[in-house]
């Protein structure tokens, strides 16, 4: 609650302190007096703290505002949006938990061999490249040379894929080397040993015990990853033309259309509040130590 | 066969040059209204005889880079689309004409609306019937419209006298959001019969004809807007153009669907889809990919990308609009006129054009376009260096900073290039300018008169009639960043031009302001960059300097 607060109106006041919308919804040479009186009706004549209070007591009852470029309300406006991100961000989210898994324990396993190496390169590579640049490659190659995917826009699965593999591949990149060092760490500790020394078969020692004691680094990765996938990946949405919340809130900012942007802000503060909780929660299930505490 | 058709950029250069004369006496005979032999749309009474006292215009160009448009002149349509895909940079946030014209709601209301009258552009910008069948100057401030009596709008309703009558009265109510507020002089407007108005304005004023041609005088239905309310027509507008909007998904999608009932024909596509792409590399790849059929705003140095692969074609044009600096007049040392003429002495703009912009673009003389309908002659703004070098040392200028606010990220092409390209040839001559990048946010809120800053980049209309009086007039941020009095002899004559209904006089007293503005440096103007639009090479549509996508069958074609 108080890091939705501090959030929140920390935007209110920098937004209002630079730029102005007004003068940006009417003609560049529109006389003062037009200026001042459209200020005076969307209320951005007062004082600051009296727009804050205005703010605070509509958003308790649910009214985050109407946009000024729109001239919607700016909670349908961040709605309507919050779910293309979402289903761009769980896919993504997808396939870089399954594939950084996958490709962390098999580095982790081949440690010290001409593939792990190879590996750890092209993933140090991948986590350096830009994301508009993987972008930009994949469209050129998957949807130019290769005609098999549509290259922006959004719609249908096969539109989600390029954006989706996009951010993916970002997202993996780290979290792969992230469970191979954390396994690495695991692997070396005396109840895998142990684990060894039962007789244990090696995917049982790996996957039981070294796996789900790595985890805990991973989880709190993870829980970053997938707040930050959900409440929008600004670059990849504007290569990719995705009607994302990222977009919008890059493009409100643009404009200084202060409703959606704060707005947007709300809705992403909430997501991240609400994730770091349930990365919380999952320890408590993950880490039995925890729950003595 | 449709490349005779249509008027390839390099084509019409090399005609142009070959036809200077022809194409000079047309746009002189635009500079005075309408020509006098197409009868629908008798001359103003008080206009002379257009002739040869205007100078040659097409004389003036520049550089060799074309500021031609690309014309349809098919009179049958060959073939139909389904669909047509068309990819804006951004999207529009709302439709109604006369709230606000963003570049990206323009090339919609191309689509959607008309005005009485419109600019032909394959006639050099000549002024023609647009929904108007005619129109007559009854005296200085009276002007009557007759309408055409074929034309519906989008619900079905006919387009009646009341209807114009209520658009241009909209603007009249002191309606603060309304960008199109104060934008006509009109003192009266009068309802003769169903067909027929007269408008009576404040003063006379000989610009009138052409403001009918701007989008904010596009015309809206009077009983539909009334139902819906201002609200909804900005998503759900009805117009009587080509297309009207079936759906609008604000920043994703609009869906037109083809008026079949419009008056100039049928559109030559069933269904219009307008998407936003925002990054540029995307809408290439887009267009490359077939996935979108029009691609508008293509930078300069993605042409060579689309043309190599030989299924696409380029059209570049030069639009109504000049980028310019704002100069501040008050703040030493700008305060000095020789400081602010070596500023822009020390521009090599031609180089810019030519080389950063692969010479889309034109270095003009004033700030005035060569398809103002009152354009004169006048030589390209001059590079002189040395020039430049002698007025510094006049001036007693030792080194003392210039600041220069520019946007950044900027909605022009390449704008950090040539700003950089600036800052060094200033830097040649002696001039210490030093760069500030701000979103175009901040940047506007500094153009106010006690700004900290010398330059602030801005882009402007170019029409002398729209804009020397309301830009750059008397109370306008340009003379407020002066000392007062210090414009006096352009207010003066600008107070006198838009009072004059002469088109022939006016035009000469605009010259005149514009010589002081020049010599005054009231402000720096840099260059005309082309607009450049790409599309397949079976889809031919003309291009607008006023920036519409006019779908219309007169001016979008395809190929069977």
């Amino acid at each position: 609650m108080l890091t939705l607060w501090l959030v929140v109106t920390a935007v209110f006041v920098v937004l209002r302190s630079t730029g102005d919308p007004v003068r940006l919804l009417l003609p560049e040479d529109a006389p003062l007096e037009q200026v001042v009186a459209l200020r005076q009706k969307l209320g951005l004549d007062r004082p600051i703290p009296v727009q804050y209070v205005r703010f605070w007591s509509r958003a308790l009852s649910g009214d985050l505002g109407e946009s000024i470029r729109f001239h919607q309300p700016a909670t349908e406006l961040v709605l309507a949006r919050l779910w293309p991100t979402a289903q761009l961000g769980l896919i993504a989210f997808l396939l870089s938990v399954v594939s950084s898994v996958t490709l962390g324990v098999v580095t982790a396993l081949s440690r010290g061999t001409a593939f792990d190496r190879v590996m750890m390169a092209s993933l140090s590579l991948l986590q350096a490249s830009p994301s508009f640049f993987i972008g930009i490659v994949l469209i050129l190659f998957v949807s130019v040379r290769l005609g098999w995917l549509p290259s922006s826009g959004s719609g249908s699965l096969r539109h989600l894929i390029l954006p989706a593999v996009t951010v993916a591949l970002i997202t993996m990149a780290s979290l792969a080397r992230l469970v191979r060092s954390a396994l690495l760490e695991v692997l070396r500790a005396d109840y895998v040993r142990t684990a060894r020394a039962k007789g244990l078969a090696e995917h049982a020692v790996v996957v039981r015990h070294a796996l789900r004691n790595a985890s805990l680094p991973v989880v709190t990765v993870l829980g970053l990853e997938l707040a930050a996938l959900l409440t929008g990946t600004v670059v990849v949405e504007t290569v990719f033309a995705w009607p994302g919340i990222g977009r919008l809130a890059v493009e409100a900012v643009a404009v200084r259309d202060y409703p959606v942007v704060q707005a947007v802000v709300l809705v992403v503060t909430i997501v991240f509040v609400v994730i770091n909780f349930a990365v919380d929660v999952s320890y408590i299930l993950l880490d039995p130590r925890v729950r003595h505490v | 066969m449709l490349q005779d058709v249509i008027l390839a950029r390099r084509q019409l250069l090399r005609r142009s040059w070959l036809g200077l004369s022809g194409m000079a006496a047309s746009m002189v005979l635009a500079a005075c209204g309408q020509d006098g032999s197409s009868g629908a749309a008798p001359a103003p009474a008080s206009s002379p005889p257009a002739n040869q006292s205007l100078g040659n215009p097409t004389a003036a160009l520049a550089t060799p880079a074309m500021p031609a448009t690309t014309t349809v002149t098919s009179r049958t349509p060959t073939g139909r689309l389904s669909e047509l895909r068309v990819a804006l940079p951004s999207m529009p946030p709302q439709l109604d004409p006369q709230r606000a014209w963003w570049l990206v709601m323009q090339r919609v209301y191309g689509m959607v609306y008309n005005q009485l009258i419109r600019r032909d552009w394959s006639k050099n910008g000549e002024l023609v019937p647009g929904l108007a069948r005619s129109w007559e100057r009854i005296d200085e401030t009276t002007i009557e419209v007759v309408l055409r009596d074929d034309v519906v709008f989008h619900d079905g309703s006919p387009l009646t006298a009341e209807d114009v009558a209520f658009t241009f009265q909209r603007t009249l109510q002191g309606d603060k959001e309304l960008g199109a507020t104060g934008r006509f002089p009109i003192a009266e407007i009068e309802v003769l019969d169903r067909q027929r108005l007269r408008f009576v304005t404040e003063t006379p004023d000989g610009a009138f004809e052409l403001r009918l041609t701007k989008h904010e005088a596009s015309i809206v239905p009077k009983a539909y807007f009334e139902r819906v309310g201002p609200q909804r027509f900005q998503r759900e507008p009805v117009g009587t153009g080509p297309y009207r909007v079936v759906e609008f998904v604000p920043d994703q999608r609009i869906v037109l669907e083809a008026n079949e009932q419009y008056f100039e024909g049928r559109p030559a596509a069933d269904r219009v889809v307008v998407v936003a792409i925002p990054e540029v590399g995307t809408r290439v790849a887009a267009l490359l990919n077939g996935e979108i059929d029009i691609l508008v705003d293509l930078p300069p140095d993605q042409v060579a990308v689309v043309e190599q692969t030989g299924r696409f074609r380029v059209d570049s044009f030069s639009p109504l609009n000049a980028n310019y600096l704002i100069v501040n007049g008050l703040k030493p040392p700008t305060d000095k006129v020789e400081i602010r003429q070596a500023l822009s002495l020390a521009l090599d703009r031609r180089a810019i054009v030519e080389q950063l912009f692969g010479g889309h673009g034109l270095v003009p003389g004033s700030v005035q376009s060569i398809f103002d309908p009152l354009y004169v002659e006048r030589p390209p703004l001059a590079y002189d260096p040395e020039r430049a070098r002698q007025l510094l040392t006049q001036a007693g200028y030792s080194g003392e900073e210039i600041t220069f606010l520019f946007d950044s990220p900027s909605y022009y092409p390449m704008q950090r290039e040539w700003v950089e390209l600036m800052a060094g040839m200033w830097r040649a001559v002696g001039l210490n300018v030093t760069l500030h990048g701000v979103e175009v946010s901040q940047r506007v809120e500094f153009q106010r008169p006690d700004t900290p800053y010398h330059l602030i980049n801005n882009s402007t209309g170019v029409e002398v009639d729209i804009v020397l009086y309301q830009s750059y007039g008397p109370g306008s941020l340009h003379q407020k960043l002066f000392p007062a009095g210090y414009f006096d002899d352009f207010n003066s004559i600008v107070e006198q031009a838009r009072f004059t209904v002469d088109n022939r006089e006016r035009a000469r007293l605009y010259q005149q302001a514009l010589d002081i503005m020049n010599e005054k440096v009231m402000v720096i103007v840099q260059f005309t960059i082309n607009r450049l639009q790409a599309m397949p090479e079976t889809i031919a549509l003309g291009t607008d300097p006023d920036f519409r996508l006019d779908l219309s069958p007169r001016n979008f074609q395809v190929r069977a």
